[in-house]
């Protein structure tokens, strides 16, 4: 007898637990949270589709689905206006939550990478030293996105391309995803020592060979050779004579960047919104 | 008789100055139109820098590009290429391409016409009491299928004074020059 009335009271205390479990569940759904950046700033030739775009979403019961509705406004130019993203999560319970997003689109610039030059000269240093003076002078430029020299080196060492200017069709494929560049600057130190000059004295001499390659056609779209000697510019008794080979590298490099910034050009712009 | 001597002395200068260009000869059947993707391959360096061949190759794709007479493929494509055959056929990097060889090349690197050469000198020469470079060598365009000659040009030259006492048309180094010598040789189309 004691025991069918402890067995009762057992059951009858369970539906009391069970039955305030379900009641504390169903007051305690999480709701959901969204986060999305609410402002960004996007080059018109990149993707701004889902995956590009980080979002957060946590909370919510069951699935948590997420959608978006785009409405373009338009700027003053064709490559050039705002997408208003709103966002929207909702979960098998019913909760919803909505976020908005602005997508400002804006003219890309052409994203280009100076590779390591070859060298040929007799000095050791030559190419690295202009491969630097160029990326300082492209970064000035207004026109261009110039990838920065570390992120190249691990690119071009983790390719394993010892030789960019050597690169095949593959290479050059392939270090184009990598870095996600337009242009490529490559080339080939010719000539960079100091030679002796009967008049002039000890001159500097700076000779170069540069291309600027599409990386995603492969095509070279610009080829110039640079030559220059310290005392080409003296005009008399030694005024203008130039001894120093690092300024006289850099005014190869000026004039080649600004041919290059005329030429680069970026990949227009298409789809933009998906 | 005043405009002859005038002529006159215009032509002596433009010989003395190297002005005339380099004499190439070009076959007679050949339809240049025909060769719209060439490739230049490694140049055989028979002069005492062993990187004499690099140097010149470098400098005449960016005169060929510049110029625009031809496609010019990639350096490193064309390489990748030459490379393979060489490597098929059993052929060392110093040997020169036979006919198999080029027709081999031509086929996987989409090119009718492939570039050839050799370079005989490059160094600096004294003369007085300055350095000159002086250059030599040889280019071919090559017909790709057949392995003919279309076109073989060969030069050279001293970088040197072309008048005495007068520094004029002096060329100091060896890049300048060899730039010279690639404009020198003129379109081929």
């Amino acid at each position: 007898m004691s025991g069918l009335l402890s067995r009762m009271m057992f059951l009858s205390l369970s539906v009391v637990v069970l039955a305030d479990l379900s009641d504390t569940r169903a007051q305690e759904i999480p709701p959901i949270v969204l986060q999305c950046t609410p402002r960004l700033v996007i080059p018109c030739n990149r993707s701004i589709d889902t995956a590009a775009i980080p979002i957060n979403n946590t909370g919510g019961c069951g699935e948590v689905g997420l959608s978006y509705v785009d409405s373009i406004i338009p700027g003053s130019a064709p490559n050039r206006f705002t997408v208003t993203r709103t966002w929207t999560a909702s979960d098998t319970c019913g909760q919803k939550q909505t976020c908005v997003q602005t997508i400002q689109i804006v003219p890309s610039k052409p994203r280009v990478a100076v590779l390591p030059l070859e060298n040929l000269a007799e000095s050791e240093d030559g190419a690295r030293v202009f491969a630097r003076l160029m990326q300082d002078q492209l970064v000035q430029s207004a026109n261009l996105d110039v990838i920065s020299a570390g992120e190249v080196e691990t690119a071009t060492l983790r390719a394993r391309i010892r030789l960019p200017v050597l690169m095949d069709n593959d290479q050059t494929r392939r270090l184009r995803q990598v870095l996600d560049a337009d242009y490529f600057v490559l080339g080939t130190i010719l000539a960079y020592q100091s030679i002796a000059d009967q008049y002039s004295g000890v001159v500097p001499v700076v000779g170069i060979t540069l291309q600027l390659r599409d990386a995603v056609s492969g095509v070279t779209v610009w080829s110039e050779t640079y030559h220059e000697i310290g005392n080409s510019g003296e005009w008399l008794f030694g005024l203008g004579v130039e001894h120093d080979i690092t300024k006289l590298a850099h005014s190869i490099a000026r004039r080649a960047v600004s041919r290059l910034q005329r030429i680069a050009k970026p990949l227009p712009c298409g789809q933009v919104v998906p | 008789m005043a405009l002859l001597r005038v002529i006159l002395t215009f032509c002596t200068l433009a010989i003395a100055t190297g002005c005339g260009g380099p004499h190439a000869y070009l076959h007679p059947d050949a339809d240049l139109g025909f060769y719209r993707r060439v490739g230049v391959a490694q140049l055989q360096t028979l002069a005492d820098d062993p990187r004499a061949g690099q140097k010149i190759q470098r400098l005449l794709i960016t005169e060929l590009l510049k110029r625009g007479d031809f496609d010019v493929v990639v350096p490193g494509q064309f390489n990748k290429v030459e490379n393979g055959v060489r490597t098929e056929l059993a052929l060392s990097g110093d040997v020169a391409l036979d006919s198999t060889a080029l027709q081999k090349i031509g086929e996987k690197g989409g090119v009718q016409g492939i570039i050839l050469g050799v370079v005989r000198d490059y160094r600096m020469e004294r003369v007085g009491q300055e350095d000159f470079p002086m250059i030599s060598f040889s280019l071919q365009l090559v017909d790709a299928p057949s392995g003919r000659i279309v076109w073989d040009v060969s030069v050279g030259e001293r970088g040197g004074p072309k008048f005495p006492v007068l520094s004029i048309g002096e060329t100091h180094t060896l890049d300048e020059l060899t730039t010279k010598l690639c404009r020198a040789l003129g379109t081929l189309k």
